[in-house]
């Protein structure tokens, strides 16, 4: 029976109120991870103030940084802290982590941008051709390229990269940083091209496959019926059913961005978040560390909030179904 | 990390229970029992000889293998052994002492690339496979338990699986690596760690779909306890997509410690890793390429030979896909001699028929439709597949033309060439299909389109599948408007509410905005029939436009069909196999049995003077309230499989009055009376015995 536009709104707030709640659950059980973990490594006092400093600055240190009281005041603490975005100080660089992280955010953002931006739509480009002209040769690049995504290592793509591509041939700075924008783009493209071979040959191959159980269906054969062109049966009727699995994989999409930055923004001397996390890393800086670990968990958190709302508008049937 | 091959959307599927493989095995068709082909040797090397890519990434993976164990006997130098005369140098360089050459260069301390290579696949082996039987053994173990026993312990630890799976893996393994320091048993728990979820979701997705099969329950009811069923019963079956993934996260593995040991939290001594190879070369990219580009290739040759073979693994446990891969079908069915093929003789003999007078071309105004020995064959793997064979017919305006068989006649497949929505290629179309005279067989299919859904309009038989589920139905409407008559989108969908509203949609305005699903069955269809109508068609196909739906609903939506037919005075194309619907809609009917039209006539004609014996087998099969406590009888047989079609009459095997004449020759369509025709050599004694 058809449900009322009320009931509609109710079953969409109460989709999206679940969906708020686990995101919730999510983010504490990180954070009591961090935490728990973070107690695990040492003395922070001690690894504030070096091996060489005298024990009595270290007890004084603990006492002010109320390492000295019950577990469960220091977590308490811990989460209305975090809640507030405070972390603590960078051992590394003596500013609040949280500073250290946002400023970082914007090159990563912008790497992260212009590779989802340009990996989904290509890959949705090749699998659709790919579906349409079975053994063509965007099939047979489909094929290649999903099994390129899953066996080269990005570190060593990156590399070949810079040594065919700027140094031997020139054609674009090695690595290095000028800003976001329009003048960053020539040393963002080996980066960018580095992060989405992987996404692209998973995409692409998914929307193929999708894309050809659609072709099948019933409502295609309908579509010519009604003497529609192949670029509306395959571009609009197929497409927008064979979308459905693709959208869920781009959260898949970011979260592997999310790895890959780690790698490219160390290689290409690209000032991000990843980056900053090998410097932590090197430094052993653990307050920095941690606030990079919640803050990505509440990057992931965002994303899959994004595509499920994006899941459920896309594909009516969940609006119902799943609430 | 994970399987190139869209596992996402189809990891769920049930394979079937693995019991003994061979007795998965299609039995062969028809009754003459072929010799179970065996596994030889012989067919195996012919196997590798044709997948010659699958032979080249085993032998890859056997030299990998034996690197790792016997790194010692085979590297021709120590992988330590540093040679300061011979920094960097590119590959093939003789080496000085006249030993064996630097076939691949040396780094920049003058150790041999090669033999470091050949060091290195010890710890990306060893590290890979344990850490796989670690995340396997635990993913294995908690996905069985979850989907075994589901309630608390499977909501949580699905959760905890959904919330690892979408995070980053690096991320992760950087952080406990930090925490744990480097080392080589840290990485193998820590990769183990991140990716032991993996297991725990296909496991567990297995289990569910396996707790409710019948050997599972049978299990249960002879009184195993959980732990034997979940050791003998379930764990086997699963078996074959475990290993496969297994295999696919050898090399995930591999690939992750590479990445941690170039960013040097990997594997701590000064063992040569392949990550590590790569890493040392960074500071030399400009001047020593090769120092790079070897290592990474290694790392990407072992990787993709892994996943080849997993993909071969996966094709060879399915039995069916490794009789394919040995080259052996499958089917070994010989069909009996009874139902054999119809040769092309036997086809040049159907053509021969002499033409139903009322096919002939007629001058002045032609039919709105009119098909002429319209024949549609497919290749299918059984053989040609003969849906239509040679049948012929007009639609005259305002006639209302039923079309009458079993599934399988062929009456789906005549239609929808019609409609030009059978694929050809590769379906073969021959004959003619006339529109006003002029052939659409002739058309391409870009002039075809005008006349699709404006002038010849399709309902077709489940509405819920024929509509397109991500589109509301006031779009689906209004796309003819706009696509046919360039109407904007606003009147477009003025128009399309009009149309439901037509058919007796109730509040059309509000439920335009509707989607497929929220519909009832009867209503879908009618949103359906306001498609087809909406540009006022010449001629509306039906196939079986009621067939889906519940029966109190089918005698409403029949009622409508007839109202908008009489309403506009189009002609009306009616495929169904219920008498019932004839009588109620015909004017004229079409009996079809096996591709072919055995009896056609006025409604009155094939009910009183039933000429042909497969009618009357029809009929006397119907329930009738006038023959009450009469036995009901049903049509003796099977009717025949389009790929076997008898030779001569095809009903001749099931037919009471069946004579020799009929096995051998094809039965002519001949006029009874004036426009009513039978395709039987004894239709006069059919039409005595009554």
């Amino acid at each position: 029976m058809p449900a009322a536009p009320a009931q509609k709104e109710a079953n969409l707030r109460r989709y999206v109120l679940k969906r708020l709640f686990q995101a919730i659950f999510v983010l504490l059980a990180v954070l009591s991870l961090v935490f728990i973990i973070g107690r695990q490594i040492g003395d922070p006092a001690r690894l504030i103030l070096g091996l060489e400093a005298p024990e009595a600055d270290v007890v004084a240190l603990r006492e002010e940084m109320g390492l000295n009281d019950p577990i469960f005041v220091q977590y308490g603490r811990f989460l209305v802290r975090a809640v507030q975005g405070d972390f603590g100080t960078s051992y590394w660089q003596g500013v609040p982590t949280i500073e250290l992280v946002l400023e970082r955010i914007p090159a990563t953002l912008f790497l992260s941008a212009l590779a989802f931006g340009s990996a989904v739509p290509l890959a949705i480009l090749i699998g659709v051709l790919a579906a349409v002209r079975p053994g063509s040769f965007m099939d047979r690049l489909t094929t290649v390229l999903s099994l390129a995504g899953v066996c080269i290592v990005d570190f060593w793509l990156a590399l070949m990269l810079i040594i065919f591509v700027s140094v031997r041939l020139g054609w674009l700075p090695t690595s290095g940083f000028v800003g976001v924008g329009l003048a960053g783009l020539p040393f963002a493209i080996l980066p960018v091209a580095t992060l989405i071979l992987g996404p692209v040959g998973r995409v692409a191959q998914l929307t193929r496959i999708a894309m050809i159980e659609e072709i099948n269906q019933a409502y295609v054969k309908t579509a010519r019926a009604k003497g529609l062109s192949e670029y509306l049966v395959l571009g609009k009727h197929a497409l927008k059913n064979a979308l459905i699995p693709t959208i869920t994989l781009s959260g898949d999409v970011l979260i592997s961005l999310m790895n890959g930055v780690i790698i490219v923004e160390f290689i290409f001397a690209w000032p991000g978040v990843g980056q900053l996390l090998m410097q932590a890393i090197q430094r052993r800086d653990l307050p920095t560390i941690e606030t990079l670990v919640f803050t990505t968990t509440v990057m992931v958190v965002c994303v899959n909030l994004v595509v499920d709302m994006t899941y459920a508008y896309i594909n009516p049937r969940i609006r119902y179904d799943s609430a | 990390m994970t399987a190139p091959n869209g596992e996402s959307l189809h990891g769920k599927q049930n394979p079937d229970p693995a019991a003994p493989n061979d007795e998965l095995l299609p039995q062969p068709v028809g009754g003459t029992a072929a010799p179970l082909a065996k596994v030889t040797l012989g067919r195996i090397m012919r196997g590798f000889r044709r997948d010659n890519i699958t032979l080249l990434a085993l032998i890859f993976l056997f030299l990998v293998v034996m690197s790792a164990l016997f790194a010692e006997f085979l590297a021709p130098y120590s992988p330590t052994q540093q040679n300061l005369r011979l920094r960097l140098m590119p590959p093939f360089t003789p080496a000085v002492e006249g030993g064996f050459p630097h076939l691949l260069g040396t780094d920049a301390l003058g150790r041999d690339i090669f033999s470091r290579l050949i060091h290195g696949a010890r710890i990306s082996i060893s590290l890979g496979v344990a850490s796989v039987l670690l995340s396997g053994t635990l993913g294995v173990t908690l996905g069985l338990l979850g989907g075994y026993y589901r309630g608390r312990l499977d909501d949580f630890l699905s959760r905890v699986v959904d919330v690892q799976i979408g995070f980053p893996v690096l991320l992760f393994a950087l952080f406990l690596l930090f925490v744990t320091g480097p080392g080589y048993w840290n990485v193998v728990v820590v990769l183990a760690l991140a990716r032991w979820p993996v297991y725990a979701r296909v496991v567990r997705s297995l289990t569910l779909s396996y707790r409710e099969t019948p050997f599972v329950e049978g299990a249960r009811a002879i009184g195993c306890d959980d732990r034997r069923i979940i050791l003998k019963h379930l764990l086997p079956n699963m078996l074959s997509p475990i290993l496969v993934l297994a295999t696919l996260e050898v090399s995930g593995t591999i690939l992750g410690e590479s990445g941690l040991s170039f960013l040097g939290l990997g594997v701590t001594a000064d063992t040569p890793t392949w990550g590590k190879d790569v890493a040392n070369g960074r500071e030399y990219l400009r001047i020593g390429w090769w120092v790079i580009a070897f290592p990474g290739l290694t790392i990407f040759l072992t990787a993709l030979s892994i996943n080849l073979a997993a993909m071969w693994g996966r094709t060879i446990t399915d039995p069916l896909g490794r009789w394919q891969w040995l080259g052996v079908s499958p089917v070994l069915a010989k069909a009996p001699p009874a139902i054999a093929a119809p040769s092309r003789e036997n086809v040049a003999t159907l053509t021969a028929a002499p033409a139903d007078a009322s096919t002939q071309p007629r001058a002045g105004n032609p039919p709105v439709l009119e098909v002429k020995d319209l024949r549609v064959e497919f290749d299918t793997p059984a053989g040609v597949l003969y849906a239509v064979n040679g049948i012929s017919y007009t639609v005259e305006a305002g006639q209302r033309l039923v079309i009458l068989g079993e599934s399988g006649s062929g009456k789906t497949v005549n239609v929808e060439t019609i409609m030009g929505v059978v694929p050809s290629p590769p379906a073969r179309l021959s004959g003619a299909i006339y529109y006003r005279g002029d052939n659409l067989l002739t058309y391409s299919p870009g002039q075809r389109r005008p006349l699709l859904g404006s002038k010849i309009a399709m309902i077709f038989q489940d509405p819920l599948t024929a509509l397109n589920p991500a589109f509301t139905v006031g779009e689906q409407i209004a796309e003819m408007f706009r696509v046919h008559q360039g109407l904007s989108h606003g009147q477009a969908k003025k128009q399309a509410i009009e149309m439901m509203d037509r058919m007796r949609i109730p509040s059309a305005a509000r439920r335009a905005n509707d989607y497929p699903h929220q519909f009832s069955g009867g209503m879908r269809q009618r949103v359906m029939i306001a498609m087809a109508l909406a540009l006022g068609p010449e001629v509306l196909i039906a196939d079986e436009p009621t067939t889906a739906l519940d029966v109190t609903i089918q005698a409403q939506i029949m009622k409508l069909l007839r109202e908008v037919q009489t309403e506009t005075g189009m002609a009306l194309i009616l495929i169904t196999h219920d008498f019932g619907v004839a009588v109620e809609m015909a004017d004229q009917v079409l009996l079809m049995y096996a591709g072919k039209i055995v009896e056609r006539g006025s409604i009155q004609d094939i009910f009183r003077q039933t000429a042909h014996p497969y009618t009357k087998a029809l009929l006397t099969s119907i329930p009738r309230a006038d023959h009450k406590g009469g036995r009901l009888t049903a049509i003796a047989g099977a009717p025949p499989r389009l790929t076997h079609i008898p030779f001569g009459c095809p009903f001749h095997p099931r037919c009471p009055y069946a004579i020799p004449r009929c096995e051998s020759e094809v039965p002519p369509l001949r006029p009874v009376s004036a426009n009513h025709s039978s395709a039987c050599h004894l239709f006069e004694e059919v039409l005595l015995d009554r």
